[in-house]
């Protein structure tokens, strides 16, 4: 492959597929919440 | 909210299947050919470009959308704007006609898996698909003939839908695409394996990575880069809105949404290496340019795959078998969310149950495609319809959303924001309101005006005026019509 190609393919791997790993390592950092928790918690103070 | 709204197991339920709606057939067969007729590699840097100042925002716009309203498109839209309920339901008579045709194309694909063993096509895949196949009519209008071996395929893609559709939203959709998604990444990893490994290949990467600078000064090639960016990703026509309707309360939308939005691009730039790949392998062993064998779309996939495919000799099979169970399976996915919107929208409005609103709205769908596609004239109209619907319908409906809110409804814009923002861990700034306001809205409207005008002076193909009106400018007259006719009927 010539260079300008090869750095082509780098720079869009590097955005699109490090784009995606950080975006799965930020989503799990950030855990879903416990929404039926949350609600029933909310439940007991209405009643 | 009501109690009764089904929603999603759990966040990455929800995430699976938007990317299994995101990613479709466009991926594998649009994408490498719009890149490299955009400039090759130089087309990645207005496609990145286009995917953070247009494809996420908009696509984050229609999460927040059905997740603040917990509705469908025309209840959503209704609650934030005046009129907004025609709109919404303008997105669902798109989503029905995309419907029709897409089930068709995904017949090819089931009936490709087949004709793969042995290569049935022969020495003449074109004439193969286009006769034998299709037996696509010479009459220049519509022709009622009938092919019997398009009917029941057909018939059997549609009762696959319908089977995924009448499970719900966990037991169907979400459970169909925790199938589907791995399949795919497992059967397309190994088609570009494959690819990267036949002679040639290098001059396939080669013609797709290589950057053609002065694309990037031609404004038509930002055009394309953002036009497909909105087709990629599923936005503006009801899909994305009506996913994020099913999301529970507390969700991280925008985190959510990168992932959609990276896995979709990703899936791209693979599917750019396997088909270039594969064109330099078929330019090799044809002793010619890949610049002479490069196409897009249906002539991709049913013609020169094919070509490529009877060049391999041993594992010819399993390539063809490959390429288009990949195909088969990206499509499904997107073919379960493109129905979800009507079915979701009429539970609505009607208080039907899941079950009425899959076996009316999807049963009746059903029929129409069968009737339509089945006959000679498949090809034609899959043609016509996806360049009208695409074009007008998509785009017509995106423009109107985001001017909607973005120009006129500034004060909802400013409520949207702040309920994503709330709930979301990536929070949207002014910077967010500033891309929908004027990046996305204004190449929306030169898109759409430069269609529309372009389809006025000269048409679209070669197809006769008859045919362009009646299933082109007609399907478009359609959606207008049901938009405006069920925003007026009264809510159950």
């Amino acid at each position: 492959m010539n260079t300008s190609a090869i750095i082509m393919m780098i720079i869009s791997m590097l955005f699109l597929w490090g784009g995606l790993i950080l975006s799965i390592l930020h989503l799990m950092k950030n855990p879903e919440e416990l929404d039926e928790v949350l609600e029933e918690v909310k439940d007991q103070h209405t009643l | 909210m009501t109690d009764s709204r089904e929603n999603w197991s759990s966040r990455s339920g929800f995430i699976i299947a938007a990317v299994g709606s995101a990613v479709g057939l466009g991926n594998i067969w649009r994408f490498p050919y719009v890149a490299y007729e955009n400039g090759g590699g130089a087309f990645l840097i207005p496609y990145l470009i286009a995917l953070i100042t247009a494809g996420l925002p908009l696509l984050f716009l229609d999460y927040a959308v059905g997740h603040r309203s917990n509705s469908s498109p025309p209840k959503a839209y209704r609650k934030l704007f005046r009129g907004g309920e025609t709109l919404g339901w303008w997105q669902v008579s798109v989503c029905i006609i995309i419907g029709l045709y897409y089930a068709s194309v995904l017949t090819w694909a089931g009936s490709y898996v087949y004709f793969s063993i042995g290569q049935m096509w022969g020495s003449d895949p074109e004439g193969f698909f286009f006769k034998t196949y299709l037996q696509t009519s010479e009459a220049t209008g519509f022709d009622p003939s009938f092919v019997s071996h398009i009917f029941w395929p057909l018939a059997g893609i549609w009762a696959l839908t319908l089977v995924i559709l009448y499970g719900g939203v966990k037991k169907g959709v979400e459970l169909s695409n925790k199938i589907f998604m791995p399949l795919l990444f497992v059967l397309f990893t190994l088609l570009v394996i494959q690819s990267l490994r036949l002679p040639g290949a290098v001059d396939g990467l080669n013609a797709f990575f290589t950057p053609n600078w002065s694309a990037m000064m031609d404004y038509k090639v930002w055009l394309a880069a953002y036009g497909h960016t909105f087709f990629s990703l599923s936005v503006g026509f009801g899909i994305m809105v009506t996913y994020a309707s099913y999301l529970k309360p507390k969700t991280n939308l925008t985190g959510s949404g990168l992932i959609v939005g990276f896995a979709n691009a990703s899936t791209e730039i693979l599917a750019g290496i396997g088909i270039f790949a594969a064109l330099g392998f078929m330019a090799y062993s044809s002793n010619s340019n890949v610049q002479d064998v490069v196409s897009g779309g249906i002539g991709l996939a049913f013609i020169a795959f094919p070509k490529i495919i009877s060049s391999l000799g041993a594992g010819a099979d399993l390539f063809g078998i490959l390429f288009f169970t990949s195909l088969f399976v990206a499509g499904i996915s997107s073919m379960v969310s493109i129905l979800e919107v009507p079915i979701s929208a009429m539970m609505d409005k009607l208080k039907w149950s899941r079950k009425k609103a899959v076996t009316i709205v999807g049963g009746g769908s059903a029929v129409v495609s069968i009737v339509l596609f089945s006959s000679v004239n498949s090809i034609k109209l899959v043609d016509i319809i996806d360049h009208f619907i695409n074009n007008i319908g998509i785009i017509g409906g995106a423009l109107i959303s985001i001017i909607s809110i973005a120009w006129f409804k500034r004060s909802a814009l400013l409520e949207i924001r702040n309920h994503v923002n709330a709930i979301s861990t990536v929070h949207l700034g002014k910077g967010w309101d500033f891309t929908l306001t004027v990046i996305t809205s204004l190449i929306l409207l030169v898109t759409l005006g430069m269609t529309i005008f372009n389809l006025l002076l000269k048409g679209y193909g070669d197809y006769s005026v008859s045919l362009q009106w009646l299933f082109g400018w007609g399907c478009v007259i359609f959606c207008a019509v049901i938009a405006f006719i069920l925003a007026r009927v009264k809510d159950r």
